[in-house]
C-alpha cells in the first residue's frame, strides 16, 4: 500500500479521537474540525518520519495538542499557568476529601463532560493531556513550558474542580428528587 | 508523623514522581528522592495507602470516562476523504482569480471599447472599399440600437464572474487560519489593480431619443458614449467621446479620442487623441487635433484655421482641405482640393486633384488618377518633394508580384515559419502526422468537411457574438479557426511529403517529409492562374483532415508506448 493509501486508512481510524481531543481543547466543533484537519495535514507532511513501530496515536497525539495550544493562544484564551502557583502549593498541604465515589457513581456522562468543559483552559488542557492523551508529567511539562510539579498542581486543581462540580450536580439532583 | 500532601500522593499514585516509570528520566535526582520519601511513608501509613488507591481509581475512572465520553457525548463529524488543508492554495487561487478577472475587466474595456472599435474602424477605413461608409453606418446603427444592451449584458457577465469567483475564494478560506490576512490581501491586490493609473476612463452612457446637450460650463471626467438624434457637445470631456447621432456638433475640448457616426458632423474643438468620423458631411472649423484624422463620408471640409499634429486619412466623394496637416495625407476621393499645408507626403487616389495657390506639401505627391493631367497645381504651390504619378489604381493592383523582391522574402519567411510550426506541431501531436487521405469518395468527403469548417465556423462565431454573452467565446472560436486555417496547409504539406518519400524509404523522417511537402505546397499555391484554386484546395483538405481527426478522437487507438 502506498504512503498516501496507508495514511488514508489511519486518517479514517484516528480522526474521531483526534477530533475529540481537539474538541476537548477548543470546545467548539468548527474549530475542532479545523484543528483536526490541520493536525492530519501536518502529520501527512511528516509522515515520512513516522516509525510504524510506534503507535500512531502517540505520534499524532503529540502533534494535535501543539496546534490546539497555538489556537488557544491565538484566541487569547491561554492565560499564564504559573500565576499564583506558590499560593496554590501552600493551599495543598492539607489533603482534601476525595470525591472518587461521586465520580464513579456519576452515571451521567454529560455531567462529566460539562464539568470538564467548564474548567479554565489552564486546568482543562493538562487534564486532557494526562487522562485522554495519556502523556506523562514530564511530557506535559515540556508541552506547556513548565515543570512536572506545576503539572501536578494543575492536575490536582482540575480534579478538585471537577469533583466539586460533580458533587454539586449530584446534590442538586438529590434535592430535586426529594422535592418531587 | 506528617502525611504527604495530596499533591505528592496524587503524583505518586500517577507515577509522576517515579524515576523508573517510562518517560520519567527527566525527573532527576530530586524527583527520585521525593518519590522514595512518599513511597516509604505510604508503605507504613494505611490512610495514605488508601488515599493512593482511591486516587489511582479516580485516575482510571477519569480516563475511562473521558474515553467513553468521546464515543457517546461528542458528535464526531464524518471525516470524508483526507485532503490536506489548502489554505495557502485557496488564498493563491482566490488572489489569482480576482487578479485575472480584474485584468479581464480592464482588458475587455480597453480591447473591446477602445482598441477594438477604434482599431477596427481604422482598419476598415484603411481598406479601400467603396461601401465602407454604408457598412460602417449600418454597423453603428445596429450598435446604437443594440449596443447598449450588449454592453450592459457583457458588463453584467463580468461582474457576475467576479462575484462568483470572489465568493468561491472567500468561502474556501473562511474561518480557516489566516483567513483575515488572505481576504485582506485579496482585496488589497484587487483594489490595487483596479486603482492602478487607468489606461482608460470610467464610462458614462447617455442614450436619449431626442437630443443630448453637454453645456459649455459642464466638464465630464469620464469617457462618454452618446446615442441620440442630435448631440451638441460644448463642454469638455476628460476622456474619450463616442457619439452616434444624426447631427453632431463638438465645440468643447476632448482630452481623448473622438469617434463620431452621424449624418452631419461639425468639429471645432480641441481633440487630444485621434479623430474617427463617419458621416455624410464632416466639417472642421477652427479645430485642433493632436492625433490622426480618419474620415469617411460624402463631403469633407477642413477650414484654414484647423490643424492636426498627425496624419489625415480621408475617404469621401469630395474633400476640401485648407487645414494644416503635420504629417502625411492619404486621400481617396472623387474630387480633392487642397489649399492647406501638408507636412509630409500627399498620397491620393482620385479622379481629380487640385492644389490651389499657397498650398504646401512638405514631402512627395504620389497620386493615382485616370490620366496624369488630372493633377492641377496652382502657381504658388510649394512642393518640397517629388511628384510621382502611379497610373490608374487598377493598373497598380495588377503589377506582377513575381517581380517584387518582397514576394520572395515573404514566401521565404512563410516557409521557415511553417517549417518550425510544423515541426512543433507534429512533435507535440504525433497523431496529426499520421493522418491520411482516403481513396475516391473519402477524399471528397474530407474536402467537404474542410470546406464546411472554412465557411461555417466564422458564421457560427458571428452568431455567437450576436447572442450578447458570447463575445469571448466568439473571439476564441475565431482565433481557433484562424489557427486551423494556418495549420491546414502545413498538415497537407506533411502528408504530401510523407507520400513522396514513402516510396524511397520505409520510414520517412519528420524533417525531410515536412521540408519536401512545404516546398511543393508553397510552389503550388503560388502558381499563376492555378495558385488560388490550389491554395483553397490545400486549405480545405488540411482543415478536413484535422476536423476528421478531432471528430474521430474517441475511436482512435491509444498511442503506442
Amino acid at each position: 500500500m502506498s504512503d498516501s493509501g496507508a495514511f488514508e486508512v489511519l486518517y479514517r481510524e484516528y480522526y474521531p479521537r483526534v477530533f475529540a481531543l481537539c474538541r476537548r481543547f477548543l470546545l467548539a466543533n468548527e474549530r475542532a474540525e479545523d484543528a483536526a484537519q490541520e493536525t492530519f495535514t501536518r502529520a501527512y507532511k511528516a509522515f515520512g518520519h513516522y516509525q510504524p513501530s510506534r503507535p500512531f496515536w502517540h505520534w499524532i497525539a503529540a502533534i494535535a495538542p501543539r496546534h490546539c495550544l497555538d489556537q488557544l493562544k491565538q484566541l487569547g484564551r491561554w492565560e499564564d499557568i504559573h500565576v499564583d502557583s506558590n499560593a496554590e502549593i501552600e493551599r495543598l498541604y492539607a489533603p482534601e476529601p476525595l470525591a472518587i465515589d461521586v465520580l464513579i457513581a456519576s452515571e451521567n456522562q454529560a455531567c462529566l463532560n460539562d464539568a470538564i468543559d467548564d474548567l479554565p483552559e489552564k486546568y482543562r488542557v493538562p487534564l486532557v493531556l494526562a487522562y485522554f492523551v495519556h502523556l506523562s508529567y514530564p511530557e506535559i511539562a515540556t508541552l506547556l513550558g513548565t515543570n512536572r510539579n506545576h503539572v501536578g498542581i494543575l492536575l490536582l486543581r482540575a480534579k478538585q474542580q471537577v469533583r466539586r462540580c460533580l458533587q454539586q450536580t449530584t446534590e442538586q439532583k438529590t434535592l430535586h428528587g426529594g422535592v418531587e | 508523623m506528617s502525611h504527604p500532601t495530596e499533591l505528592n500522593l496524587m503524583m505518586y499514585a500517577e507515577e509522576g514522581l517515579n524515576p523508573t516509570a517510562p518517560n520519567q528520566e527527566a525527573l532527576g535526582q530530586e524527583g527520585g528522592a521525593e518519590w522514595r520519601r512518599v513511597h516509604n511513608h505510604v508503605k507504613h501509613c494505611a490512610t495514605c495507602r488508601n488515599a493512593v488507591d482511591q486516587l489511582r481509581q479516580e485516575t482510571q475512572g477519569l480516563s475511562s470516562a473521558l474515553a467513553m465520553a468521546t464515543c457517546t457525548s461528542i458528535e464526531i463529524p464524518n471525516p470524508g476523504q483526507f485532503q490536506p488543508k489548502r489554505g495557502l492554495r485557496d488564498l493563491t487561487l482566490a488572489t489569482i482569480a480576482v487578479t485575472l478577472t480584474t485584468a479581464l475587466v480592464q482588458w475587455s474595456w480597453k480591447a473591446l471599447f477602445e482598441e477594438l472599435i477604434l482599431g477596427g474602424i481604422a482598419w476598415a477605413a484603411s481598406t479601400w472599399t467603396p461601401n465602407i461608409y454604408t457598412v460602417s453606418h449600418q454597423i453603428f446603427l445596429f450598435m446604437q440600437e443594440e449596443g447598449i444592451d450588449m454592453f450592459y449584458n457583457h458588463l453584467a457577465l463580468i461582474i457576475t464572474v467576479i462575484g462568483l469567483l470572489s465568493l468561491f475564494g472567500v468561502s474556501s478560506i473562511w474561518r480557516k487560519s489566516g483567513a483575515v490576512p488572505a481576504v485582506l490581501l485579496t482585496l488589497g491586490v484587487g483594489t490595487t489593480l483596479i486603482g492602478l493609473p487607468p489606461q482608460s476612463h470610467a464610462l458614462q452612457i447617455i442614450q436619449q431619443d431626442d437630443s443630448v446637450i453637454v453645456a459649455a460650463s459642464e466638464t465630464i471626467n469620464d469617457t462618454l458614449l452618446i446615442t441620440t438624434r442630435t448631440a451638441t457637445i460644448h463642454g469638455d470631456i476628460m476622456g474619450n467621446l463616442f457619439v452616434a447621432a444624426e447631427d453632431i456638433e463638438v465645440t468643447g475640448d476632448i482630452s481623448g479620442n473622438l469617434l463620431t457616426v452621424a449624418d452631419n458632423v461639425t468639429i471645432s474643438g480641441s481633440i487630444g487623441g485621434m479623430t474617427v468620423s463617419l458621416a455624410d458631411t464632416i466639417i472642421f472649423e477652427d479645430a485642433n487635433i493632436a492625433g490622426d484624422l480618419w474620415l469617411a463620408g460624402d463631403t469633407i471640409k477642413l477650414d484654414a484655421t484647423s490643424e492636426t499634429q498627425g496624419n489625415l486619412a480621408s475617404f469621401s466623394s469630395s474633400l476640401a482641405m485648407k487645414a494644416k496637416i503635420a504629417k502625411d495625407m492619404l486621400v481617396a476621393a472623387e474630387r480633392v482640393v487642397v489649399s492647406g499645408a501638408i507636412g509630409g507626403n500627399l498620397n491620393a487616389a482620385t479622379k481629380h486633384i487640385s492644389l490651389l495657390d499657397y498650398a504646401t506639401v512638405g514631402g512627395d505627391i504620389i497620386y493615382r488618377t485616370s490620366t496624369q493631367d488630372q493633377l492641377v497645381l496652382g502657381d504658388d504651390v510649394i512642393i518640397q518633394g517629388e511628384i510621382d504619378y502611379q497610373g490608374k489604381p487598377q493598373n497598380f493592383q495588377a503589377r506582377n508580384r513575381f517581380q517584387s523582391d518582397r514576394f520572395y522574402l515573404w514566401e521565404l519567411l512563410w516557409f521557415v515559419g511553417a517549417f518550425v510550426v510544423g515541426w512543433l506541431l507534429f512533435t507535440l501531436a504525433p497523431s496529426l502526422g499520421r493522418v491520411a487521405l482516403g481513396h475516391g469518395k473519402e477524399s471528397v468527403k474530407t474536402a467537404g468537411i474542410g470546406f464546411l469548417v472554412l465557411v461555417t465556423v466564422p458564421i457560427v462565431a458571428v452568431i455567437i457574438a450576436i447572442t450578447v454573452i458570447g463575445l469571448p467565446l466568439s473571439f476564441i472560436t475565431i482565433v481557433a479557426w484562424l489557427t486551423a486555417w494556418y495549420l491546414a496547409k502545413i498538415v497537407l504539406a506533411h502528408l504530401i511529403g510523407r507520400s513522396i518519400l514513402a516510396g524511397r524509404s520505409e520510414h520517412s523522417g519528420l524533417v525531410p517529409a515536412l521540408f519536401v511537402g512545404l516546398i511543393i505546397v508553397s510552389i503550388a499555391i503560388n502558381l499563376p492562374f492555378l495558385g488560388g484554386v490550389l491554395n483553397l484546395l490545400a486549405t480545405i483538405l488540411g482543415l478536413g483532415l484535422m476536423a476528421q481527426l478531432w471528430l474521430n478522437r474517441d475511436s482512435r487507438e491509444p498511442e503506442a508506448g
